[in-house]
């Protein structure tokens, strides 16, 4: 069992309300691993919530993740008051097991609220567990609103992954 | 030993931060999985910085029409079992692990 899947669980048994997005959400909707990229990542969108936060901190603790803002370990304590000040400024925090495994916990999707992604979200199951994921047009039309460098990257890798179907729909 | 990843490796390793770096025997870059080599990141940030910062990247309905098509694949419907994706990143992973110990 990896520590992805002790997480998954662990989220998921504090009710965190979260869904996946990223590149570890696109993978989900790969038809095979052929169409999958390969990534430790893993990319999780919340809400502006602070005590939704508060939560996901603890499922991250719990199976051992470090928790970082920036490049600074999180303030302790991990309480709601820094839970607060995370979401007023709508910073990332990291959890990592320093391993190369990374979980980034955002609270910002470029172009979407979290209402709304939530909505219209899938539930896949993976090892028996509930994972939330973004609807793929979501996080493709997210990468390139953002338009960083390697969002854009990644929109050129995976158009050319999905070479053939788009030619099917640019017809003749 | 990069025949052996064959196009995923070429794919990812030339690509992108967000997609991992296949680091063989003598890699330059034994940083973390994933990073891209120092040299890459340079000029991606020198080009984001020409070109005046983030660019938002307008789709085409193709590619969107493409999109919504996989979202629609029975296989992508709600509570399919998906631990076939994980696995295989992990297999991946691994193989990727392993391959820096040669050497």
């Amino acid at each position: 069992m990896t520590i992805q899947n002790d997480l998954l669980r662990s989220l998921g048994g504090l009710g965190v309300r979260f869904v996946t997005i990223g590149v570890w959400g696109v993978n989900l909707y790969a038809r095979d691993v052929s169409f999958a990229f390969v990534t430790q990542d893993l990319d999780l969108f919340l809400p502006r919530d602070p005590e939704n936060l508060l939560l996901a901190w603890k499922a991250c603790e719990e199976v051992g993740l470090e928790l970082r803002a920036g490049t600074e370990p999180l303030d302790e304590p991990h309480d709601l008051f820094v839970a607060q000040a995370v979401v007023q400024r709508t910073a990332l925090t990291r959890a990592t097991d320093g391993r190369g495994f990374l979980v980034d916990l955002t609270l910002v999707m470029a172009g979407f609220e979290f209402d709304e992604v939530w909505a219209e979200r899938r539930v896949f199951q993976v090892h028996g567990l509930d994972v939330p994921v973004a609807r793929l047009t979501h996080i493709a039309r997210s990468k390139a609103e953002a338009g960083r460098p390697k969002d854009r990257l990644f929109l050129a890798t995976h158009k050319e992954m999905l070479a053939d179907l788009i030619r099917r729909h640019e017809g003749p | 030993m990069r025949r052996v990843f064959g196009l995923m490796t070429l794919r990812v390793a030339c690509c992108a931060p967000w997609a991992k770096r296949a680091g063989g025997a003598g890699c330059e870059y034994p940083g973390r999985v994933g990073d891209l080599p120092p040299d890459l990141e340079r000029i991606l940030a020198q080009l984001h910085d020409e070109l005046g910062g983030i660019r938002p990247e307008t789709l085409s309905a193709a590619y969107l029409a493409a999109l919504a098509e996989i979202e629609q694949l029975p296989c992508n419907q709600d509570g399919q079992d998906k631990s076939w994706v994980v696995e295989s990143q992990q297999r991946w992973l691994d193989t990727i692990k392993n391959s820096r110990l040669v050497g």
